[in-house]
């Protein structure tokens, strides 16, 4: 089952298929018109389906891949049938709604969101342990008992209420302050988790929002800084900490001893780790498909001017795409003109390179460029993303190069070069002509994989196009539009890209000629 | 003025070229004959440094062309090469191939090169074909192409690397005729071919390689008429040979007549003449020279020419003459007579083996 769920995660994170996407929309689209994102009450109480530890016995128990706690669950609940993950909680509240699972393991803030905002659904009564939540810092910043003191200093009856306005369900009083402060003390940049509602999530506009980030801007303000939050996965959070990209992180982090040993924390409210069940009483919804689509449509793309997630999602998209195809095919010719005439370093060296480029997962080989190779030099995500893309796309362009002028007769060469043609001369007129037919299918076919393969860049805090999906599905708890969308605009982005290209290299390929292109400027009749 | 000296060829595991010397003069026509393997190619690419010799220099009018830093692409546009497989450029047409090397290399403008290449179109017949690409020519069309390419650089000297080669041999003759209609413009032409009759009537020289090198050269006549050395004699009348030594009173005797066999059949010799070959092997080797010596030292060189149809039987031996016609051979000598014809004898003044006989096997 890990290994199923993991593949599923795997599934979601590169590209789309549709009908991968049609299935999951299809288990979750009928099922969640019953949720009110505007109930107006505070507090919710429902009868749980389970209420003693005992009666989970035997049953299936799921939690957020990358915070495994299945021992703290075992010690309460000696015998469970099987442990299931989840990447995002919308993903998981929906396996407990559907009776996928039974319960699901959460900390009490994203659990009573959940609870208040989903009627068929309870909190089971008893938490399994009690601590706190926390904002790191890195071992080596100095700052951490400033913003200690600077929270502390806050209220009690300040924190309380922004709790119950972050984990509440009324959607309109969930608006982040501005920062009107002057700001004297400089700008820390704060990298936050972008699906953690209600502690940290990307919200109007993409921008953070929630908890941990107000609780943070209402500690700047005592200490008279700037906050800059950069969204991005909650597995990337931490990391960014410890590699220097961020100075402090926030995103529903509780605090652990073993977090503790990889950075420091700043006490802040308590957290528990409770379980989500269904309601003792939930009805299952009776809302026709029309009305369900019609209100997914709408909370996908108009609610909160969604739709320009999508635009921006797309733009940074194609800007990594044009940009690595540019750089690489640069980087893949250079690579090649150096190795062509046998030069000894150049081919080692273009070697090694390609083999260690085309030997690594792109996901792992853009997290070790941004964690470990440009750990501490000022680069954003989408920079590290072009340059990793670039990377793969030179090995490629290489490769093609290498076959395509394989390809071209040896007299041709021969011919050339009897003719008294100089070696680089005959390569550009004579040789590279007759390869380039050979290599624009291939790079077409290279180009499309490059669009679709920067769907990953999510792993290194890019908001592209397919993390914009996630945010949206995040918020809305709804897979069907955000998925087809992403898939749809994947699928226009390439045949855009695709007839560009063919109009860009058209006068490249000679078959392609005419006798009026030949002879221009030439008068026949003499 | 090419001249060669000394040059040299290696590869990992063959030596081609072993060590090759010429003078080609302006204007001389030199036909390159020989069989194959024998570097002949090697030796054409290797003067316009398409090959690197291993040794040795190429001069070419006063300038060493293997020199480090010799201007290589200036030598050859003054150099035309025409290959075994054309070279055209694949990705032109016609006209474009001939225009393409005066636009890029001898800075003419589009104009002055398609002038050019109309009019060299038209003298090799071909000013229909300006707009198809070479794959749509036969060979011979191709072939032509490639000469007029290589005269739009106004070269002083051709080489042409077996030209006919790869020809369907009803194309041939068309190539050939362009070839020999340059032979009047006074261009310097090297011409490697296994065409015999072309090779003879072009040229003004001719290099027979063998062993390495230069083996014989001479003119047309004295190469095809009356060859001096024995390999180009071989060559040149398509012989084929087989040797073989006795030294011994004991010799394996059934063990050369097997040889002698297995070379008639694989030379397809009429089954009567290789009757008699061995008929005179027998009579002459075992019956009558190696029971008159004490310590043999006999060689035989059988010669077969497919073009006449004739085997060529020739034995040298040292030591004393022996006398054919005594009584202990008289027999012998009977049944060689009814198996050969024009006996001759004789006795050379120098050499290991002095005595002489030869004949030819009768039909």
């Amino acid at each position: 089952m890990r290994i199923g769920s993991k593949f599923c995660i795997f599934l979601r994170k590169s590209t789309v298929p549709i009908i991968f996407a049609l299935i999951l929309s299809l288990s979750g689209c009928g099922s969640n018109g019953s949720r009110s994102e505007s109930s107006g009450s505070d507090v919710t109480v429902r009868t749980p389906e389970y209420t003693e530890f005992s009666e989970l016995k035997g049953k299936t128990l799921s939690m957020l891949t990358g915070a495994p706690f299945e021992e703290l669950i075992l010690s309460k609940v000696p015998e469970v049938k099987e442990f299931t993950y989840y990447a995002s909680m919308p993903d998981m509240t929906l396996a407990v709604k559907s009776g996928k699972t039974d319960a699901a393991l959460t900390n009490n803030a994203l659990s009573e969101l959940a609870v208040n905002r989903e009627e068929s659904l309870a909190l089971f009564p008893t938490p399994l342990k009690e601590a706190s939540f926390g904002i790191a810092f890195s071992k080596e910043n100095k700052d951490l008992a400033k913003w200690q003191a600077a929270y502390d200093s806050i209220s009690q009856e300040t924190k309380d209420l922004l709790w119950k306005k972050w984990t509440g369900s009324d959607e309109s009083k969930k608006v982040m302050p501005q920062q009107s402060w002057e700001g004297k003390n400089g700008t820390v940049k704060v990298a936050a988790g972008d699906t953690l509602e209600p502690m940290s999530y990307a919200g109007e506009g993409g921008r953070i929002c929630g908890f941990d980030a107000e609780m943070i801007l209402l500690m700047a303000k005592e200490l008279d800084v700037h906050v800059e939050f950069t969204g991005m996965e909650f597995a990337a959070v931490l990391s960014s900490v410890q590699s220097g990209k961020a100075d402090m992180a926030c995103g529903s982090i509780i605090i652990t001893d073993e977090r503790r040993q990889a950075v420091n924390f700043v006490e802040y409210y308590p957290a528990a780790f409770v379980l989500i069940v269904r309601a003792a009483d939930a009805e299952v919804s009776s809302k026709d498909f029309l009305t369900s689509v019609g209100e997914s449509f709408e909370k996908t793309f108009i609610r909160e001017e969604r739709w320009k997630l999508f635009i921006s999602g797309i733009e940074t998209t194609l800007i990594i795409t044009v940009l690595s195809a540019l750089f690489g095919t640069i980087l893949g010719f250079g690579a090649f003109m150096a190795c062509r005439n046998g030069n000894r370093a150049a081919n080692v060296i273009t070697r090694f390179a390609v083999w260690l480029v085309q030997g690594t997962p792109m996901m792992v080989l853009l997290m070790i460029l941004y964690y470990i190779i440009f750990d501490k030099v000022d680069i954003d995500g989408v920079g590290v993303a072009i340059v990793g893309f670039t990377l793969v796309f030179g090995a490629g362009v290489y490769g093609m190069f290498k076959v395509g002028v394989g390809a071209v007769d040896k007299g041709q060469l021969e011919g050339a070069l009897a003719l008294g043609y100089g070696n680089g001369k005959a390569f550009l007129n004579i040789i590279l002509p007759q390869a380039i037919p050979h290599i624009l299918p291939l790079y077409q076919g290279e180009l499309t994989a490059l669009l679709k393969s920067t769907a990953i860049v999510g792993y290194i805090a890019v908001q592209d196009l397919t993390r914009m999906g996630d945010l949206i599905r995040a918020r809305t708890y709804d897979a069907f539009f955000p998925l087809i969308a992403v898939a749809a605009i994947y699928f226009i982005l390439a045949a855009v890209l695709i007839a560009l290209f063919k109009r860009l290299t058209f006068k490249f390929d000679y078959t392609k000629r005419n006798r009026e292109t030949i002879m221009k400027g030439i008068s026949m009749h003499d | 003025m090419i001249e060669i000296v000394s040059l040299r060829k290696e590869y990992d595991n063959i030596t081609p070229l072993t060590d090759v010397n010429a003078v080609i003069n302006d204007g001389d026509i030199i036909s390159v004959i020989g069989p194959s393997g024998m570097g002949k190619s090697t030796f054409l690419r290797c003067i316009n440094m398409l090959e690197k010799p291993t040794s040795g220099k190429i001069i070419v009018n006063g300038q060493d062309i293997t020199a480090p830093g010799c201007n290589l692409q200036k030598i050859r546009q003054k150099m035309g090469m025409v290959f075994q497989s054309f070279n055209l450029f694949s990705h032109m047409t016609v006209i474009e191939n001939i225009m393409a090397p005066q636009t890029d290399l001898l800075r003419r403008t589009r104009q002055e090169a398609y002038d050019e290449a109309v009019r060299l179109l038209k003298l090799v017949g071909l000013s229909e074909k300006a707009f198809s690409y070479p794959d749509e020519m036969s060979g011979g069309q191709k072939q032509r192409v490639a000469i007029a390419r290589c005269l739009a650089m106004d070269p002083d000297t051709i080489l042409f690397d077996e030209p006919t080669s790869a020809l369907d041999p009803t194309m041939v003759g068309e190539v050939q005729a362009v070839i020999s209609e340059l032979a009047g413009t006074g261009k310097t032409m090297i011409i490697v071919t296994h065409e015999m009759g072309f090779a003879r009537a072009i040229a003004n020289r001719v290099f027979y390689m063998d062993e390495g090198g230069i083996y014989e050269e001479g003119t047309p006549e004295e190469i095809f008429e009356s060859p001096r050395k024995e390999k180009t004699r071989q060559f040149i009348r398509g012989l084929k040979v087989l040797e073989l030594t006795v030294r011994e009173q004991r010799f394996d005797f059934l063990g050369m007549q097997t040889e002698i066999e297995s070379y008639c059949r694989k030379n397809l010799i009429p089954y009567r003449m290789s009757r008699h070959l061995h008929l005179a092997f027998e009579e002459l080797v075992q019956q009558i020279l190696v029971p008159g010596m004490d310590r043999p030292d006999i060689f035989c060189s059988i010669e077969y020419s497919e073009k006449d149809e004739k085997v060529l039987f020739s034995v040298s031996y040292g030591g004393d003459e022996i006398d054919m016609s005594g009584e202990d051979s008289s027999l012998a000598l009977s049944v060689l007579k009814s198996a050969v014809t024009d006996l001759g004898h004789e006795v050379s003044a120098e050499g290991a083996r002095k005595n002489h006989v030869s004949m030819t096997i009768l039909p």
